[in-house]
């Protein structure tokens, strides 16, 4: 931040402008310090000075109206971009890795042949128990 | 206890002014709402108006300065191009502005806490946390500077045109 340099000025015209500037404020004045200072000409301008710096602050207004730079905006879209790609790229390297260094499995012991006859027919019965109302089973209501 | 509801009706404009001048108009409105919650749930001090004005005041400004100061972590602002103003008139306007953020910060709060807000050096001093002598001090910087970046023959000329 620039600083701006103010020229030295006398001691006494700077306590006069104070007072000149505490009665524009509605500050309590002295009334004869007020009359010793306006005496003096650079006194006078500060105090002209003084006025058109307050209007001109009362004609501007606000700031403009401000935005901030879409930048969140920005890093969030490239953020979802950027967490897409890891999240790919550790799968790709996940796979990779157990691809590579995947044991095969071991042959089976003994192994198991089935045979798939699309003629097969339900096998003979080896007993058959036959089973009559009333002597092996008897019908009641009510479920019971 | 004075009323706080009371207290920032009769001081919403001001705050509302002083901070537009620090962090823009669409900004202001929301911590202009914000100074109302925390006068509401504080609870104004037993005070007179002025005390009461400069507490409300200080409240503004402790919101403004953390306001600012977390919009600097979060970037850069850019201005929009909506602020429509006679051509001398926008030039005094950005003059000022840039005149505005050559100062200090605590200079430019003293400034428009009295040019804006209305706030005389005791209300001052208390908003600010400063003696009545330093916000005279200060206040006298501030008019300087301004003075010395805007030049006195500008100012007088711009403020006229527009009377």
């Amino acid at each position: 931040m620039t600083r701006i340099e103010i020229p030295p000025h006398d001691p006494l015209v700077e306590q006069s402008c104070q007072i000149v500037a505490a009665l524009a404020d509605g500050e309590p004045v002295d009334p004869k310090a007020l009359g010793e200072a306006l005496n003096e000409p650079a006194v006078r301008e500060y105090l002209v000075d003084l006025i058109a710096l307050r209007q001109a602050v009362g004609l501007v207004g606000a700031l403009p109206t401000t935005r901030r730079r879409e930048r969140r905006a920005l890093w969030s879209a490239a953020g979802w971009v950027s967490a897409a790609a890891a999240i790919l790229v550790s799968l790709m390297t996940g796979y990779v890795a157990g691809h590579q260094t995947a044991q095969p499995l071991p042959a089976p012991a003994m192994e198991t042949v089935i045979t798939i006859d699309n003629t097969s027919v339900a096998p003979r019965p080896t007993r058959i128990i036959s089973l009559r109302p009333g002597v092996n089973w008897t019908e009641t209501t009510g479920g019971k | 206890m004075a009323d706080a509801n009371l207290l920032f009706t009769a001081h919403k404009d001001g705050v509302f002014r002083y901070l537009c001048r620090i962090v823009g108009s669409d900004d202001a409105s929301e911590l202009t709402q914000e100074v109302f919650l925390r006068v509401t749930r504080s609870g104004a001090p037993d005070t007179d108006e002025g005390g009461g004005r400069a507490w409300v005041f200080r409240i503004a400004r402790n919101l403004a300065l953390n306001h600012v100061r977390d919009d600097r972590r979060r970037g850069e602002r850019v201005a929009l191009s909506d602020h429509v103003a006679a051509p001398a008139t926008q030039a005094l306007q950005t003059a000022l502005r840039e005149a505005l953020d050559r100062l200090s910060a605590l200079d430019r709060d003293v400034f428009l806490m009295r040019e804006v807000g209305g706030l005389n050096y005791l209300e001052i001093s208390f908003a600010c946390q400063l003696t009545p002598d330093a916000v005279r001090s200060r206040l006298h910087r501030a008019r300087q500077q301004l003075r010395a970046t805007l030049g006195g023959d500008q100012l007088r000329n711009h403020s006229g045109e527009q009377r």
